[in-house]
């Protein structure tokens, strides 16, 4: 394997003693350490790297950097598969696996390149004209052809493998961009102990500085520059490391990819880091991007940007071309030509300015380069390969043809203003330097370098250091004594004039080939012109009609030269066309870095009762319950849910089981002012509760709706102990602080949160006195001692136990709170003193299947959008006392008697089944539309021997007795069922009181 | 006596990451967890009472806590304080018992503190003989604050080694630099989403209170996170451990 054809024997920043096999295509090929991809193709002289977007022309590089418009790839297989990756910003690592994109079957000779013959009627607005114009069926039709034909690289659904971290920063000084005026920056505000986070998209420091020969004269001072940073103990340098968004709050968004350490997952090694810094001071050092000339033909492969060709020669030894041509409106593409001169044959350059600096004729004629000045390239011969030019003088001269196998452009310099606009500041339009600066800076954010548009290598050093200067002043430290580094001798005579660029927008006028605007998107100016036409005048509609702009490069070569042709078509000036809107993210981020560790049991938080390793450990399966695992049902009573839960409740009605109630809501209420509090909180009286003793209350909302319930049992004169539905925990606790201290801080009352505290457990059956008595001897649990509703707060065995009797069974029932490292131990003593009575464990679809035999309301039921009556609760209201809730919940609309209320269901169809969520319509209503209620809860009842369900009917319970329909559309389902009362159990309450 | 179990009790993997460990994460057990809060107008009764009882001041800032006589105490909201003590659940009997076997007072929190490890799980302070929240029971009456046992609410996770600060990092929105978060700084603040007291107990040492109920779910975070850098669990009665590790800082 040859490491390249177009390899410069000597010089560069590449590492020849370390090769690099990679492939593209299947095919292998070889680069060196420090190349890109792109470097490594272009020096083993693959020209066509890709086909274009919709015409699917051949397609070689155009520039060197994240502005790449053409050259994309998919890199990797499977779930790691990366599509649409610049090959200019790929590190190249051994065994890189690279695809082309866009073409079948394959970029030298691809199919869809028939769309280019009938490109006429490709233009702008096609897709949507054609497809969407006659009947919303055709799109639907075509569109599957069309995602298919015009594209990028494809997601893959496999799973990604790598792992993406996420990180916070915070520091002093965040300099974005370590080019010179970076490197300037960063020292000046590093010397004086700031924290300085200096981060570089490169794998290397020096930004432009990196495209000069590697022995000049600017390597020494960049090299010295790396050295002191690093020297610095509060400087931090993140190379590979682009910026995605600038937010308020001085928040930048930083993506650090890792690509070319092979990261291994196994080790717990990120493929990319996102990072969120947080810095007091902002320096903006993102430089500028070249932009290209607009002329017929002008995607051709070898037809490339002349900084870019400059930069494959001198970092990475790589002469994309024999014989270059070079076109340019602005003095900076001569450095190019003068470093390509001695590398390769022949060098021309083309300016279509009249006046050019007589330094560079003179330097140009002692390198033998010829220039033709008030010239134009008007055309590009060749389709796969530069073959030639046609040169046009400005003068309107005849037009003559130029052989070339690399045409290199320089149509000005673009400052990156993408991050110092994020905030919403529009660039102001410099007519100087003919490009857009930032318009002004967010406050603690300063600008610096070719930014601000000025491209000078002193003006960057100076900016540079006094972007730093003020940056460390806005931290409030110190001004670093010494002044900047000195500029590199010899740098180059039109260095201070900005380049004395004459814009030019577009060349050759109307001449056949497609003048390409946007090369990733296929917009030409025709399009533009069409777009004109048909009259969009905001250059934010044109971008849509167009889709200008609207690739992954985000139009960072093109937007500028759109507008200022818009701006001619209109004939206005370019600044008073605006330019569109800059938005994160920069550059293209992957959604897994964006996703970070919150992938998979990480995706969110969970929640475990402190009895959750042993329901693991004895054959519980679990259930998701909002944040919480709960046991679902328990392997002893059945392997199947439908058999175990049945059995686990047939445990409970005839003897004994216990579950674990740790997931209910539990607060603390204290202090002299606790009654009062609870009385105004709940619908029902709790300030005269004995001290012992449990009650049952119902909150509302402010609206008058039913917030939660639960049972709160009053521990002392001053203490209380509430609980709250599991899933309405979190909202009560915070609805509860919201009132103490916003509402009524004058009560002197603490609410605080101890569901952690406390594990829950449950005992209910028949025999669950008698497993208390064993479980607690020396502990009076008698009907008289304990009473429903009762609660004994006891210390046993050191520990404190609270023991309150209360029902959801509706059988005898305990709810047992111990402090939560006790809860398994506790469990276990329960469960071996419950032996003799044949006491097991019982899960959540047994304990709600329970309740609804008893008609006890929970989840289901607990509905915001239904009030006390609805519940068949209005009695407990205590209307004499203020409760929140009160005055609304007297709205007469809430008190209509035709309201859905809570009723019993019973199936009247063996073979059938009742369904949660059918709606229910009288015998005789046509089953059409919302009926007169819905089901919210359903179970088999073991105990009758049939389903039964809790729901909510017009008119209630006026209509118990009547047989009415349960449908369920979806399904096709019509069933008969009886309403009766929801206390389907035990009406009288004999087994609770027992 | 029934036995006292961790929330991560059946948390693995005990290592995790590379073949260097620099990072040691673990969980600290055995101690008392009490929050004291007093209503608006009774702070200062509050201070008077919780200093008489246990020697110790009230902070007034919440990003530092207070310690003396073995209690350490940080402010959770402008009234509300948390005060972390030794476990004084077992009788003084017991922890004297095993005081006499243990020769060793080591240092759990900062210069002035000296605990004994008394048993697996047990410290006490040097010398101490009654339940210190025995003693605040009786000085703060209800009509002046109130008193909320949290010892089992919380699980107290810690991480010690040059890379803690960067794993903390990956999820606490917190600037961390040692000249900012400074030793025996504290912070109530966010980590996976859920509410954590962050203690900086060591140079490279760091504490962390969480809910108990959420303590898998954070074991399950720091340990991934510390994944890349390597760590070693350690077991977690090694509180003479922690201790010598605040002994070199």
């Amino acid at each position: 394997m040859s490491a390249g054809s177009h390899r410069v024997r000597a010089g560069g920043r590449i590492d020849r003693t370390e090769p690099r096999a990679f492939s593209l295509d299947g095919r292998r090929l070889a680069g060196y350490r420090g190349d890109t991809l792109a470097s490594a193709l272009l020096a083993a002289g693959v020209s066509v790297v890709g086909r274009s977007f919709k015409y699917h022309r051949p397609r070689g590089f155009v520039t060197a950097g994240v502005d790449e418009p053409n050259g994309l790839f998919t890199l990797g297989e499977g779930g790691r598969a990366e599509p649409n990756a610049q090959g200019t910003v790929v590190q190249l690592t051994d065994g890189l696996r690279a695809a082309s994109q866009n073409a079948w079957p394959s970029v030298r000779f691809d199919l869809g390149a028939v769309n280019s013959w009938i490109a006429p009627v490709l233009q702008a607005g096609f897709y949507y004209k054609t497809f969407m114009g006659p009947t919303r069926r055709a799109w639907m039709f075509y569109e599957r052809l069309i995602r298919r034909a015009a594209g990028l690289g494809a997601a893959r659904p496999d799973p990604d493998p790598d792992r993406y971290d996420t990180r916070y920063l915070f520091t002093d000084v965040l300099v974005i961009g370590a080019g010179p005026a970076g490197l300037s920056a960063a020292l000046a505000a590093g010397r004086s102990g700031a924290r300085v986070l200096l981060i570089e998209q490169d794998g290397l420091l020096g930004g432009t500085l990196l495209s000069d020969p590697v022995t000049g004269q600017t390597e020494p001072w960049r090299a010295r520059l790396e050295a002191e940073l690093q020297s610095l103990p509060e400087v931090r340098i993140l190379r590979h490391t682009t910026a995605l968004g600038a937010y308020d709050g001085n928040t930048v968004i930083l993506l650090t990819r890792r690509d070319h350490c092979a990261p291994d997952p196994g080790k717990g090694e990120a493929l990319q880091i996102l990072t969120s810094v947080r810095a007091r001071a902002v320096i903006h050092s993102t430089g500028a991007t070249e932009r290209p000339l607009v002329f017929p033909d002008n995607d051709r492969p070898g037809v490339m940007m002349a900084s870019a060709v400059r930069t494959y020669l001198n970092r990475y030894a790589v002469a994309c071309g024999r014989h270059a041509v070079v076109l340019t409106n602005n003095d900076s593409a001569y450095t190019a030509a003068f470093d390509l001169a001695p590398q390769i044959d022949r060098v021309t350059v083309v300016d279509v300015r009249r006046a050019i600096h007589p330094a560079l004729t003179a330097k140009a004629a002692s390198l033998g380069v010829e220039v033709h000045a008030a010239t134009a390239v008007t055309g590009v011969l060749g389709r796969t390969r530069v073959r030639g030019v046609t040169l046009t003088p400005i003068d309107g001269a005849r037009s003559r043809p130029a052989a070339c196998d690399l045409l290199c452009v320089s149509g000005g310099w673009s400052p990156v203003v993408h991050l110092s606009s994020h905030g919403g500041i529009r660039p102001r339009y410099q007519a100087d330097s003919a490009a857009f600066v930032p318009g002004s800076y967010a406050p603690g954010h300063f600008g610096a370098g070719a930014l601000t548009g000025r491209f000078s290598l002193g003006e960057a050093v100076q900016t540079g250091w006094r972007s730093g200067l003020q940056a460390e002043a806005e931290c409030g430290f110190e001004r670093a004594s010494a002044g900047p580094p000195a500029v590199p001798e010899g740098a180059a005579p039109w260095d201070t004039a900005n380049h004395r660029i004459e814009p030019v927008w577009a060349l050759g006028g109307a001449r056949a080939g497609k003048a390409f605007v946007d090369f990733q998107n296929d917009v030409t100016i025709r399009d533009l012109t069409i777009a004109h036409q048909e009259g969009y005048e905001s250059v934010e509609h044109l971008k849509r009609f167009t889709t200008l702009g609207m690739g992954t490069d985000q139009g960072k070569t093109s937007n500028i030269n759109a507008l200022a042709i818009m701006a001619g078509l209109r004939g206005i000036e370019l600044p008073e066309a605006g330019s569109t809107t800059f938005r994160p993210p920069f550059v293209p981020a992957r959604l897994g870095a964006l996703a970070g560790r919150h992938v998979g049991r990480h995706f969110r938080p969970v929640r475990r009762s402190p009895l959750h390793a042993w329901h693991l450990g004895h054959g519980a399966q679990m259930i998701e319950a909002g944040p919480w695992l709960r046991p679902w049902y328990y392997r002893w009573a059945g392997e199947t849910v439908e058999r175990a839960y049945l059995e686990e409740m047939r445990r409970v009605r005839a003897a004994v089981g216990l579950s674990d109630v740790s997931t209910l809501g539990k607060i603390d209420v204290q202090g002299p002012d606790a009654a009062e509090f609870l009385d105004r909180l709940y619908v029902n009286g709790f300030a005269r509760l004995p001290v012992g003793k449990a009650r049952y209350g119902v909150m509302l909302n402010d609206a008058g709706t039913i917030l939660d319930d639960g049972t709160t049992t009053r521990l002392a004169e001053t203490r209380y102990f509430m609980t709250t539905t599991t899933a309405g925990a979190g909202e009560v606790m915070s609805w509860l602080e919201f009132l103490v201290q916003t509402a009524w801080p004058e009560l002197r009352v603490h609410v605080s949160s101890v569901t952690d505290e406390w594990a829950g457990i449950a005992v209910a059956g028949p025999q669950a006195r008698a497993v208390l008595e064993r479980a607690l001897p020396g502990c009076d649990v008698s009907n008289e001692a304990l009473p429903h509703m009762g609660c004994l707060e006891i210390e046993w065995d050191r520990m404190p136990v609270r023991l309150i009797r209360l029902s959801f069974s509706g059988e005898l029932a305990y709810e047992l709170y111990v402090p939560a490292d006790y809860g398994t131990a506790f469990w276990e003593h329960l469960l071996s003193s419950g032996e003799p009575f044949g006491i097991r464990p019982y899960g959540l679809e047994a304990l709600a299947s329970l309740r609804i035999e008893k008609g006890h309301v929970a989840g289901a039921e607990v509905d915001p959008r239904l009030t006390l009556n609805d519940l068949g609760l209005g009695r407990m209201a205590r209307p004499e006392k203020p409760f929140i809730g009160r005055e609304l919940a007297a709205r007469p609309l809430l008190d209509s008697p035709e309201r859905p209320s809570l009723v019993g269901l019973e199936c009247l169809e063996s073979g059938q089944r009742l369904r949660g969520g059918a709606i229910l319509f009288a015998a005789s209503d046509e089953l059409k539309g919302h009926g007169r209620g819905y089901v919210t809860s359903v179970t088999w009842s073991p105990t009758l021997g049939k389903f039964i369900a809790l729901g909510f009917y017009a008119g209630g319970l006026r209509h118990a007795g009547e047989e009415i329909v349960c449908a369920f559309p979806l399904y096709g389902e019509r069933v008969r069922a009886r309403i009766t009362s929801p206390v389907f159990l035990d009406p009288k309450g004999e087994r609770l009181h027992a | 006596m029934l036995e006292r179990r961790s929330a991560l009790e059946s948390s693995d993997p005990p290592t995790g990451g590379r073949e260097a460990r620099p990072l040691v994460i673990g969980e600290v057990r055995g101690f008392t967890l009490l929050q004291a809060a007093a209503f608006v107008g009774t702070v200062a009764a509050l201070e008077r009472a919780v200093r008489s009882a246990l020697g110790v001041e009230l902070p007034k800032r919440m990003d530092a806590p207070r310690h003396a006589n073995g209690v350490c105490v940080f402010k959770t909201g402008p009234e509300a304080f948390l005060l972390v003590g030794p476990d004084d659940a077992r009788p003084a009997s017991t922890a004297q018992a095993g005081l006499e076997s243990s020769s060793n007072p080591v240092p759990l929190f900062a210069e002035d503190t000296r605990l004994c490890k008394v048993g697996p799980e047990q410290v006490r302070p040097a010398g101490a003989q009654g339940s210190w929240m025995d003693a605040l029971r009786e000085a703060v009456p209800s009509a002046m604050g109130s008193l909320t046992p949290l010892s089992h609410g919380r699980t107290r996770l810690f991480l010690e080694g040059t890379p803690a600060r960067e794993v903390l990092s990956t999820g606490i929105a917190m600037d961390l630099h040692p000249e900012v978060f400074r030793r025996d700084g504290c912070a109530l603040t966010g980590l996976e989403e859920t509410p954590v007291l962050l203690h900086r107990t060591g140079s490279q040492r760091y504490e962390l209170y969480v809910l108990r109920t959420y303590a898998g779910w954070i074991w399950e975070w720091l340990t991934d996170a510390a994944q890349p850098f390597g760590y070693e669990v350690v077991e977690k009665t090694h509180v003479s451990l922690l201790a010598e590790a605040d002994g070199r800082t």
